[in-house]
């Protein structure tokens, strides 16, 4: 029998998938039997989705900037870099 | 010219000469994602712009050790890690004991069976309230697992590309992320989530 310890270290380090069929099977068993460790999922994938929606709105964030965007400015910067064959002279 | 094959000689031939059509797609592809991460390893945003500037910079200057063999989006980001780990200087004072480990181990019993159980974190959380605390408890991270959790979570790499843009073996790699999750989780907890109104 699969220990929640045992389910909660696999789920943590995202290996579950990469395990055999029969260690995937006993861990889904085991998080269909055990509340705690279905809470445990949920806090994982809720965290992936928090950091999804920090990922948004740091998108936002960029296109909301006065003036050149971020990739004009880079760009700039690029086109004033010598290329290879100049460096090299 | 995002491509997992072989040496791409034509792309970096134009790349060499600065091709200005060349360059303008590869910023508009990938200046934003490297921004957002750079972003979520804790950079102010004119210090993350900055940041992304560098590695269009490095990355041109270091040509001849990109052959095309991986991809282009791994490629960048490796240099993104490697600027922004130097820039922070702090990968080497983390050590190999972390103190999340034993927070891990407090919440179950002998058995393996949960002592202290997780609570429900996300189904109180208000959308600002939630990215306030994703954030706050980011910046509590160490940085080398604040940077696979970028990389894994928010940007969807595999834990290949992850392997190659930070230098760490797969397992070191479970390590990291099973750190960095369960450290969220206990922060988030510390936060509220989870008390119910």
């Amino acid at each position: 029998m699969i220990t929640c310890k045992q389910v909660a270290e696999a789920l943590s380090s995202g290996d579950v998938e990469r395990r055999g069929v029969w260690e995937r099977w006993r861990v889904r068993v085991h998080l269909w039997m055990c509340d705690s460790c279905s809470r445990f999922a949920r806090q994982l994938r809720d965290i992936r989705q928090a950091g999804r929606r920090l990922r948004s709105a740091y998108d936002k964030e960029q296109r909301s900037g006065a003036g050149d965007s971020l990739e004009e400015r880079i760009l700039t910067k690029l086109e004033a870099l010598p290329s290879e064959g100049e460096t090299k002279q | 010219m995002d491509r997992a094959g072989g040496p791409d000689h034509e792309l970096l031939s134009r790349l060499r000469k600065r091709d200005p059509e060349l360059l303008a797609s590869l910023v508009r592809e990938h200046s934003r994602p490297l921004y957002r991460a750079a972003r979520a390893l804790g950079f102010s945003e004119p210090d993350a712009e900055d940041l992304v500037q560098e590695v269009f910079v490095t990355f041109l200057s270091s040509l001849d050790r990109f052959e095309g063999r991986s991809q282009l989006r791994t490629w960048l980001f490796g240099i993104l890690h490697k600027k922004a780990m130097e820039r922070r200087r702090a990968q080497a004072r983390e050590g190999r004991h972390d103190p999340i480990d034993e927070v891990f181990e407090a919440r179950f019993d002998a058995q393996g069976n949960w002592s202290a159980p997780p609570r429900d974190l996300g189904r109180l959380a208000e959308a600002r309230q939630l990215l306030d605390a994703i954030q706050h408890c980011l910046e509590r991270l160490p940085p080398s697992q604040r940077a696979v959790f970028v990389l894994r979570e928010m940007e969807g790499f595999e834990t290949k590309e992850i392997c190659k843009i930070t230098g760490v073996t797969v397992t070191n790699l479970g390590v990291l992320i099973f750190r960095a999750r369960n450290r969220l989780r206990e922060c988030l907890e510390e936060r509220g989530w989870g008390k119910r109104k």
